[in-house]
């Protein structure tokens, strides 16, 4: 597998990165020189929006209900409905980046994963990118709106989607489709010409984890306020394990309970959403991602993983479902390194971005940064004691 | 007399409570998520009022402590010394950032050049200051409920005495 398909990276870059990880990433420096980011305003979008539409070979166009939705911490997000090409008026979903957030990530990327993976699990249909923002005024995604609800209706609020509780009913049916989308996911073929902005990490076995190591390690160093010993201890355990990859799959990036839409009546997902940190490389990420206690669910003291079923239950099924083994060593560095990114995001990135005004939910950033220290006390427990299953 | 801050926190709460919430358009749910996450973070803010000093004093100091205690025991390569003469560097009275950033600098570069022994001491030592660390984060934080049992973590007083 190694070396012998396209875009196989050099070993001996002293800093090694999928390139288009390392261009994304660039876009922070040019974000820190902005001055506070100003929400849009749905009049200045709409009229922008048109002339995007226009550009993309739309015709006849007639927006309308252009409005915000709740949610979206990284991501200003809109629906609206369109009337176009005289067919039907339909709703769409529009998704702006700001200036700063949880990641700067890339939306080329998030639609080349969409449209792929449109043929082999349900996605929001991906059809127009700003990638550059020099239409919308920020870059931006537009999807078809799918319905559905990351959360029972009938739930408490919850603004950071975190520990969703799942009735026993609603979980044992969800959890099917949850896995066998997992595994269609990392079935995708990698090579398919789609995927443009997407390098495979084959110059060397552990090059899969040794990007994944420098992405987050490179985001904390340009993001974080404060130090912070403990994640210095694991940026070096973590360049001291990179595991070898066996087999390189996509990796969706942040696969768990709230980030799909499911139909409450069928308990069917009719969505997998939140794509921007996809990615190819080793299905142990995506399991290990599943497993952090922070989405998990506690019920009778049974932690359910990603609230649906403890994590060795949900990795059995996993391993029924899609024929791959798991390899507890392996797993255990992607906890690490999926705990390591979670605490980045939290008290870097997050921080960070309220911290410069760069963000439309900056309250929400500062309210999210104490998560971090949950996410570190559970990275402690693995680096000491070895993988939780 | 002066309105306390408690007082003015709990007054713009109850404006928040009485007046501007319900009057949010239902069409505007990230407005409504947006108010009801202000009111979150004033309830935590009338808990934290007056001891955040406090509590970055005690986080400086165990901070000190470990830069200390990581200085006897560091040796190693090129990297190492590198990063241990910037954290003997560093100015009398140097803020929190700075001095926690040298630290993580130096933990980072012992992993690539320190000797065996000061790496196990280093792993030891680090792994100490972040229990106690990350113990006091989660329960001055607790009240966010992010913990998954945060019924078992010590009150915040605790963190006073």
């Amino acid at each position: 597998m190694f070396m012998d398909t396209k875009q196989s990276q050099k070993v001996t870059k002293s800093f090694d990165l999928e390139p288009e990880i390392e261009r994304t990433l660039q876009r922070i420096t040019t974000a820190r020189k902005e001055k506070p980011y100003s929400v849009s305003k749905p009049e200045v979008l709409c009229e922008r929006l048109s002339a995007f539409l226009k550009k993309k070979g739309v015709r006849d166009i007639k927006i309308t209900n252009l409005k915000r939705l709740a949610g979206g911490a990284s991501k200003e997000q809109f629906e609206f409905e369109l009337e176009a090409n005289g067919k039907p008026c339909r709703r769409y979903v529009l998704r702006l980046e700001p200036v700063e957030g949880v990641a700067i990530t890339s939306r080329q990327r998030e639609m080349e994963a969409l449209q792929l993976a449109s043929a082999h699990v349900p996605v929001p249909k991906a059809l127009w990118v700003d990638v550059d923002g020099s239409m919308l005024g920020r870059p931006a995604l537009i999807t078809e709106f799918v319905n559905g609800v990351t959360k029972p209706s009938n739930s408490d609020s919850n603004v950071t989607g975190f520990g969703t509780v799942l009735g026993k009913d609603l979980r044992s049916r969800l959890v099917v489709h949850f896995i066998n989308h997992l595994s269609s996911i990392h079935a995708i073929d990698i090579n398919d010409p789609i995927l443009e902005s997407f390098q495979i990490p084959n110059a060397d076995p552990k090059q899969a984890a040794r990007w994944q190591v420098n992405w987050w390690t490179k985001v904390w160093h340009s993001d974080a306020l404060r130090g912070i010993p403990i994640l210095g201890l694991a940026e070096s355990w973590l360049k001291q394990n990179l595991p070898d990859t066996a087999e390189l799959v996509l990796v969706h990036g942040d696969y768990r309970t709230g980030n799909y839409l499911f139909d409450e009546h069928h308990a069917e997902i009719t969505a997998i959403l939140d794509w921007e940190f996809v990615h190819i490389g080793d299905y142990h990420e995506d399991l290990a991602w599943t497993f952090l206690r922070l989405w998990s669910h506690s019920e009778n003291n049974v932690l359910l993983a990603s609230s649906l079923l403890p994590a060795r239950e949900l990795a059995n099924l996993y391993t029924e479902n899609s024929g791959r083994r798991i390899d507890e060593n392996i797993l255990h560095f992607y906890q690490v390194l999926c705990l390591y990114k979670c605490s980045v995001i939290c008290l870097g990135s997050g921080l960070r971005a309220a911290h410069e005004a760069h963000n439309h939910q900056d309250a929400l950033m500062s309210w999210l940064a104490p998560a971090g220290y949950v996410f570190i006390n559970e990275l402690i427990d693995v680096i000491e004691k070895g993988p939780h299953l | 007399m002066n309105p306390s801050i408690e007082l003015r926190i709990r007054t713009m709460m109850r404006a928040l409570t009485e007046v501007i919430i319900p009057a949010i358009d239902s069409q505007n749910p990230l407005a409504m998520e947006q108010a009801n996450l202000l009111l979150g973070h004033l309830q935590v803010l009338n808990q934290h009022q007056g001891r955040e000093k406090q509590i970055e004093e005690i986080e400086h100091s165990a901070l000190n402590e470990l830069s200390h205690a990581l200085v006897e025991v560091c040796d190693g390569g090129h990297t190492t010394s590198a990063a241990l003469s910037t954290i003997r560097e560093l100015p009398q009275g140097v803020n929190t950032n700075e001095l926690a950033h040298a630290i993580e600098e130096l933990v980072i570069s012992i992993g690539v050049d320190g000797s065996i022994p000061c790496k196990r001491k280093c792993k030891k030592l680090v792994i100490e200051h972040a229990r106690s660390s990350v113990l006091r984060a989660r329960i001055w934080f607790k009240s966010m409920n992010f913990d998954h049992n945060p019924d078992v973590l010590p009150s915040t007083e605790s963190l006073f005495t």
